[in-house]
């Protein structure tokens, strides 16, 4: 136990006062001792049958088969308005940066792995060519909450979004990048665009129509290339020699393997 | 009962005296008045669920070495709450048909889908459930009107505020992801989803215009997809709010929260509810676009084949050239001594190098594959283990991710449901290079794809191994091509399946050139005709990207 004085009475130099503080703070830790002596005194069978009696409780008002979903995704909505990855305290960051390793191994190890963006579009690229469009979706947008400021990903995105010719999902993210980046943005006039083409009666879209003459430039017609795909095709073309090269291969053990069995 | 008995059910007296209590209520159940046997069957339930909440957490944590013991506890359980749904049924039916009691018209049907669902979850058993007594529980609110009505219940020692309609998806819910695609736990967490999505899990009378599932409230089956054929008495789920749920769940991870935050699946590993995620996803996936969620099914009976694991193995000796590998056609005395798993029997003897593994194929279809195996052919075989074998000597090796496994047919056997990747697959050799210097050369399986430009093609390499940035090169006939395996598309336990890109071309060293050789003139196919041919024949080797 420590020898040291109270600090009270050094305070108050009124012996009555500080001894009785303190003598009160005695007994009562005390009794607190003295109770912990005891076995300890928990009616289990009250509380068990406070688990086990019938609660008095509203009847649920059921709208029948008509009943729409609860509104789930306008409370997340909300809840995301004001979500900042950049704000995380350490176990949510933690528990954000384990989901993104185990939910996209070999891409990103972290949140801070999104970062760079060419392999970000790249990997986004990837998985849209694979038929993985929800990944890659999935992929940009934790890129984009990551760092919100950067408009790569969020271009990448809309750019998916359009060659998936999902029209909500593009007119609720270029809605998003409009707030975040403003329409004073140098992409916003070609979002405008691709929104036009997916969404005509898009009023977020409206506006002057700047028809370009190139309109059927590029790797994909009609997109700003905000995925990075390449323009040389002679990858592709490899890949179709590769994979009939290997097929004569195989072709040819059948077939010598016909021959010796014979 | 003695109030020490749902300390700790791990042990084995404790559990006797737990099925004393038991057989003593059924013993009882005629002579007590309704209120008294729902009384005592919630006392009893509650014994168990407490006793279970004690334990499930290092249970389920260790389920990857589980003993004789984890296994008869967990058979236990499963059994307990069998017959603790089997005394709840029971109470139910004998209700009078006019009772407006609560505890008798909610809590009692609610306990018995509570515990048809958590035998499904404990449940070590391949044979299909009894769904009859199910639907009956359920069939018997809908006519009351409970269904809806909110009921309040203690699960895992947690009070909830559930439905009967929320409590019999959840049963059928489990049972549909219960078929050995998911482990353990990986199950516990998605129930722990469903307790969670209790709103969402409301059925509609009417198939709905989207895509949903359906309960045949006069079947002996599970959920089905789509409509029932007209007249049959049928519930449905719809799907799409389940997939929102979903959503809401993988919002809740971007923000950095488990779902739920609190109980035993918030302890599991990240990577448990990432796996619960795509098996979920896939699930809804295939059921909302309308797909089979099954191909159809042959029986592979009588086929006794060598299977081959991991990657090493399937190189060296599935697809290292053999003359004794592949399938045997054996007789009736060979299949009845391995399923009695008989080592004397003289036709058992012939079986076999230890080191080699035979697998049963008991059923075939277009995607996959299912085999039985003996318990000691099945030791370190797990979901996402890749599977080699051969149908036949000569016949192209396929290969396969290991989807499920589960107990088989009989005692001491396991079943593995194999989703098909390749049915020919082939070893190529790849030397890694690091610009003009070839660094390491090594066997890799290479897997085709079903599209002839190649791009559905893909390589399957070792965890440890795989880099994307790493520059391989391939020798095939007479060219040379470098390759980056850089399209993650699969993964498993150590292996990864990538696509590639092949990033250029090179001839090799050609052969010497007699002088004036005349070129020859390849044909086309469909050149010079007139009716779009040539246009046919090259629309499939072409970038998707210039056919838009």
């Amino acid at each position: 136990m420590s020898v040291l004085r109270p600090p009270a009475s050094s305070w108050f130099p009124m012996p009555g006062l500080t001894f009785g503080f303190w003598r009160r703070s005695r007994t009562s830790a005390a009794a607190k001792a003295g109770a912990g002596d005891d076995a300890p005194k928990v009616d289990f069978d009250r509380i068990l049958a406070g688990i086990r009696a019938a609660p008095q409780l509203e009847m649920i008002e059921w709208k029948g088969d008509g009943m729409q979903e609860p509104a789930a995704e306008p409370a997340r909505a909300s809840e995301d308005d004001g979500f900042d990855a950049s704000k995380l305290d350490g176990r949510r960051r933690k528990i954000r940066d384990r989901y993104i390793a185990a939910r996209f191994p070999g891409i990103a190890k972290c949140g801070a792995d999104l970062a760079d963006e060419e392999p970000l579009i790249r990997a986004a690229r990837l998985m849209f060519e694979d038929d993985r469009a929800a990944d890659a979706l999935e992929l940009l947008a934790l890129a984009v909450e990551e760092y919100p400021q950067r408009v790569a990903a969020w271009l990448a995105q809309l750019e998916i979004l359009y060659l998936t010719r999902d029209a909500a999902g593009f007119t609720e993210a270029a809605g998003a990048f409009r707030q975040r980046h403003g329409a004073q943005s140098e992409a916003w006039p070609e979002i405008c665009r691709l929104g036009r083409a997916l969404a005509p009666a898009g009023a977020l879209f409206a506006g002057d129509v700047k028809v370009r003459d190139h309109e059927h430039y590029g790797p994909w017609p009609h997109t700003p290339n905000w995925i990075r795909a390449p323009w040389d095709l002679t990858a592709e073309v490899s890949a179709a020699d590769f994979h009939h090269a290997l097929r004569r291969a195989a072709n040819d053990d059948v077939e010598r393997d016909a021959k010796e069995a014979a | 009962m003695n109030a020490t008995m749902s300390r700790d059910v791990t042990r084995a007296d404790i559990r006797a005296e737990y099925e004393r209590a038991r057989r003593a209520l059924k013993s009882e159940l005629p002579g007590l008045t309704q209120d008294e046997a729902a009384s005592r069957l919630g006392q009893l339930a509650a014994t168990l669920d407490q006793g279970v909440a004690r334990i499930k957490g290092e249970l389920l944590a260790t389920s990857l070495c589980w003993n004789e013991d984890h296994q008869a506890l967990v058979g236990w359980l499963c059994a307990e709450h069998e017959h603790l749904f089997s005394m709840a049924h029971g109470l139910a039916q004998a209700r009078p048909a006019a009772c407006d009691d609560e505890v008798l018209t909610l809590r009692v049907p609610a306990a018995a889908l509570y515990h048809w669902g958590e035998a499904v979850k404990w449940s070590t058993r391949r044979e299909r459930q009894d769904y009859q007594p199910l639907h009956a529980v359920m069939s018997a609110a809908l006519r009351h009107g409970s269904q809806r009505q909110p009921v309040r219940m203690v699960a895992d020692g947690r009070g909830r505020t559930v439905t009967l309609e929320a409590l019999y998806f959840r049963a059928l819910l489990l049972d549909r992801f219960a078929g050995g695609s998911l482990t353990r736990p990986q199950l516990e967490i998605l129930d722990a989803w469903l307790w969670e999505w209790v709103p969402a899990l409301n059925a509609r009378r009417e198939a709905p215009d989207a895509r949903c599932f359906r309960a045949d409230l006069d079947s002996n089956t599970g959920l089905r997809e789509g409509a029932a054929a007209e007249g049959a008495s049928a519930l449905y789920l719809p799907l799409q709010p389940l997939i929102g749920r979903r959503r809401d769940v993988i919002a809740h991870l971007h923000q950095g929260r488990l779902v739920p935050e609190h109980g035993c699946a918030s302890e599991m590993r990240l990577e448990e509810h990432v796996a619960v995620l795509e098996q979920v996803g896939r699930a809804f996936e295939a059921a909302a676009s309308g797909r089979e969620f099954r191909a159809e099914r042959r029986p592979g009976a009588g086929l006794r084949i060598e299977v081959w694991v991991g990657i090493q193995e399937i190189l060296s000796r599935g697809l290292a050239p053999r003359r004794t590998d592949g399938a045997t056609k054996v007789g009736e005395e060979v299949l009845a001594a391995i399923a009695a798993s008989n080592p004397m029997n003289s036709s058992f003897m012939l079986a076999d190098d230890p080191s080699r593994r035979y697998l049963w194929l008991t059923d075939v279809s277009e995607s996959g594959f299912g085999f039985e195996a003996l318990g000691s052919d099945a030791i370190g075989i797990a979901v996402g283990d890749l599977l080699g074998w051969r149908k036949a000597p000569g016949e192209p090796c396929a290969i396969g991710r290991v989807a499920r496994r589960m107990p088989g047919s009989s005692s001491n056997q396991v079943y593995f449901g194999v989703q098909l990747l390749t049915a020919a697959a082939r070893a190529v050799k790849l030397v890694e290079i690091a610009g003009e210097r070839e660094l390491a050369e090594e066997m890799h399986i290479y897997v085709p794809g079903d599209d002839d430009s190649g791009r559905r093609d893909a390589f399957l390499v070792t965890e440890s191994r795989h880099r994307e940035s790493t520059v391989y090169r391939a020798r095939i006939e007479d060219r040379a091509f470098h390759l980056k395996l850089d399209r993650l598309r699969q993964r498993g336990r150590g292996w990864v399946l990538c696509g590639f890109e092949v990033e250029a071309l090179t001839v090799a060293a050609p052969p010497v050139l007699q002088d004036a050789v005349e070129l020859p003139h390849f044909r086309l196919p469909g050149e010079g005709d007139d009716d779009g041919g040539l246009e046919h024949a090259l629309s499939r080797e072409v970038s998707s990207r210039l056919l838009v």
